[in-house]
């Protein structure tokens, strides 16, 4: 691969994705998939879930569990503001005050 | 001449190592307003205390070695900060280190690279080579830095000082700007373990500001102990491979020769995962990072940097130039490792594998071991330049001090001879939250190794 033509490569241990963009990066991209291909050693580790994820610190601390949550709002979001329709607040078109 | 102009003119002498961000006009008259408010009770009075540039201090601006933090003054002081100006500590400025403490040379900061103390062909280490550089030159008797992989350690066996990584969750991280939260932690720089050990115990302890740090009293400082009669030493022999540096694996052998002689028992003990230790690590800290400086927009923090049609221009041009190419680098893997469909191959099994190097040293401990004895590093501090091309060997340098972060376990590092006339530093990591047994055994092996001996 030669600097300057159309190409940027990001490689895993699995696959190259190619873009057509004009290439600053091709060092970039040769040392993204070096630290990729470094770090896709831990497929060594079993994948069968049995092992408790570590977490350093007070035993107190609980993470939430990783998945998308509605914002804990105390009032809900269509409060907030003096219109709501369909998961948005609806306000003034700019210019409408003028 | 006040104690505070001495310190600002040592400070002078060492500009040319560029390891002081703050100009000296600045500090010298800061240090004289800190001097005349210090409390003259408390433990630390007029001790100079340099801080690296990613704790957050009211006098001086805070920018991480980055460009996208140039100028910034944060509004409150760090908890560390806090509790080392109410023991009547000076902050003698903020330290130069690798943008946002990623990297292990301190050749990654905006500002310019850090210089070895005694060779100016080499570096510091990193990420805190500025504070660690101004403890070995002998302009501040103690300097703080911060740890996600081994920033504290590494440059301090590189430049011949103590460096302490406290255990996660002793030291508040309020104020301390983020990186890796989980595994981040304030640590402390010394002449001698005794000066990084006073300034541990006053910045340890609980603070309601940080929900990871552990409702417990500060450190107590240990006595220095008589011999090392009762304490149980493992090496672990993963961290002694036939590729070691042969002068390193001399300094060692002779350390441990000398902690036997002071009566301790040492024991070969296996630590079966620590071959896994820096990719887990280089998948979790990039991974956190991407997530934490997110926030770097140009909105919030920082400059703006100009000439953007729209938001996503200006974050797009904010970013693009305020960030260096180690962080750039550092927040493409993260965003990598956590998209969809590489989450499982990557984050998930560096979490798993995070766990199983934690057992380990669960494992290692609960037959009876009090403390392991490693070499820090591999080698000594390496050239200018030599690894900058190729970021795998950048990161192997902190291969040794990685494991105690992963397990947020304490570890100390301390000088154990010279090869040519660079420094070695050999790690003893302890318990979680028995620090004072750790600085126990450092105060035995510090008074005994010929630490400027060639090994």
């Amino acid at each position: 691969m030669s600097r300057g033509t159309t190409c940027f490569a990001l490689r895993s241990s699995r696959s190259w994705t190619w873009t057509k963009k004009p290439c600053a990066l091709p060092e970039l991209a040769e040392q993204m998939s070096r630290i990729l291909d470094y770090v896709a050693q831990l497929s060594a580790v079993p994948a069968n879930g049995t092992v408790k994820v570590f977490v350093p610190g007070p035993d107190a601390i609980r993470f939430r569990a990783d998945e998308v949550n509605p914002a804990p709002l105390a009032v809900g979001p269509e409060e907030l503001a003096p219109a709501f329709k369909e998961g948005f607040f609806v306000v003034p078109k700019l210019g409408q005050f003028e | 001449m006040s104690d505070a102009k001495a310190v600002a003119d040592r400070l002078v002498k060492v500009k040319r190592l560029n390891a002081l961000l703050t100009p000296v006009k600045d500090l010298r008259k800061s240090l004289v307003a800190q001097e005349a408010a210090a409390r003259p009770t408390g433990v630390l009075y007029g001790m100079p205390v340099a801080v690296k540039d990613n704790i957050c201090t009211l006098e001086f601006s805070t920018s991480c070695g980055s460009r996208i933090l140039e100028g910034y003054r944060s509004p409150y002081d760090a908890t560390a900060i806090a509790k080392l100006k109410a023991a009547g500590a000076l902050i003698a400025g903020k330290t130069n280190c690798d943008e946002f403490a990623m990297g292990s040379s301190t050749e990654h900061s905006a500002y310019g690279r850090v210089i070895h103390p005694l060779d100016k062909a080499r570096v510091p280490g990193g990420s805190s080579g500025g504070s660690a550089a101004l403890v070995g030159a002998g302009a501040v008797p103690a300097a703080l830095g911060s740890e996600t992989g081994g920033s504290v350690r590494q440059p301090a066996s590189f430049c011949g000082v103590v460096g302490i990584k406290p255990t996660y969750g002793r030291v508040s991280r309020y104020g301390l700007v983020a990186f890796g939260s989980s595994l981040d932690q304030i640590g402390v720089f010394g002449r001698s373990v005794h000066d990084a050990a006073r300034v541990l115990s006053v910045i340890s302890g609980r603070d309601a500001r940080d929900a990871t740090c552990e409702d417990r009293d500060p450190l107590r400082l240990p006595t220095v102990p008589e011999s090392l009669q009762g304490f149980v030493i493992g090496l672990p022999r993963e961290y002694f491979p036939p590729e070691l540096d042969p002068a390193v694996r001399r300094a060692c052998e002779r350390a441990v020769r000398l902690m036997k002689e002071q009566g301790a028992a040492v024991r070969e003990v296996s630590l079966p995962h620590t071959p896994y230790a820096v990719p887990t690590y280089y998948v979790i800290a990039p991974a956190e990072a991407s997530s934490n400086l997110a926030r770097y927009d140009g909105v919030r923090y920082g400059p703006r940097f100009n000439g953007s049609a729209d938001l996503r221009a200006l974050y797009r041009s904010t970013r693009g130039q305020g960030f260096g190419p180690e962080v750039r680098r550092r927040i493409l893997v993260g965003t990598y490792v956590l998209s969809s469909g590489y989450y499982d191959a990557y984050y998930r099994r560096a979490q798993q594998m995070r766990a199983l190097i934690a057992q380990d040293f669960r494992n290692v401990f609960d037959r009876g071991v009090d403390l392991l004895f490693t070499p820090t590093t591999p080698t000594p501090a390496f050239r200018a330049g030599e690894k900058l091309d190729d970021p795998i060997a950048m990161y192997l340098s902190d291969i040794f001090t990685v494991t105690a972060n992963l397990a947020g376990l304490p570890a100390i590092s301390i000088p154990i001879g010279r090869v040519k006339g660079l420094p070695i530093g050999g790690q003893l990591i302890g318990q979680a939250f028995l620090e004072d047994e750790m600085i126990e055994a450092a105060y035995a092996l510090e008074r005994s190794v010929p630490a400027t001996d060639e090994a």
